[in-house]
């Protein structure tokens, strides 16, 4: 029995969406063994923002 | 589109997840985040750093730097270059001039930043910075994909 391309199309993107659900899943789980503080990702935000802008030559 | 801060960028390296997870459902929004050349650059040479105050292994980290760069297109300075001069006639932090000349770059594009003299100085001329994940949330996805998570 030949299956219809829809339902491959449609079971494709089904399986695509689920895999990538897992994937965001996963990172999060790894996220969440970060100890990283609000103040010091501000603290290094700011250090790479500086060490970006010195790379654009504005100082 | 939206202009992102590096503040923002290490921000989703929290534990909490919020910001990342903001990040992916505005990339499934199809709402591009753009950030200014050297990014990965930086991240790179503050890669010990990082690792030190997340406490994350080496392999883990590399790994959610990546997977989060992903979501992020990095303009070739040449793009926005035309629009430094502007942009450091407003910015009274230097600092904040790239992404400025970027978000002019693309005609005003909203910045996601968390730093509030880039917000000042941008409401001069006209340009939105969202600087909370709920001003994010409210102004740029629609209410039911956020709902649905």
């Amino acid at each position: 029995m030949e299956v219809p391309k829809e339902l491959i199309d449609d079971f494709k993107k089904v399986l695509e969406e689920l895999l990538e659900e897992s994937k965001t899943r996963l990172l999060l789980s790894l996220i969440e063994r970060s100890k990283l503080t609000e103040k010091e990702a501000l603290e290094l935000g700011e250090k790479i923002k500086h060490g970006i802008a010195v790379k654009h030559g504005v100082y | 589109m939206l202009v992102i801060d590096a503040n923002v960028v290490v921000a989703s390296l929290i534990g909490r997840g919020t910001v990342f997870l903001l990040i992916k459902q505005l990339n499934k929004a199809g709402i591009k985040l753009f950030s200014p050349s050297f990014l990965e650059k930086e991240i790179e040479e503050h890669f010990d750093e990082i690792m030190e105050k997340t406490k994350l292994d080496k392999p883990v980290l590399k790994y959610l730097i990546s997977e989060l760069l992903k979501l992020i297109e990095i303009e070739p300075k040449s793009k926005y270059e035309p629009y430094m001069e502007q942009a450091r006639k407003t910015c009274s932090d230097s600092d904040d001039i790239p992404y400025l000349a970027l978000s002019l770059s693309l005609g005003k594009a909203p910045i996601w930043s968390f730093d509030e003299k880039l917000k000042e100085d941008c409401s001069k001329i006209g340009i939105r910075v969202l600087s909370s994940v709920e001003e994010v949330m409210k102004e740029l996805l629609p209410k039911n994909k956020w709902k649905n998570r």
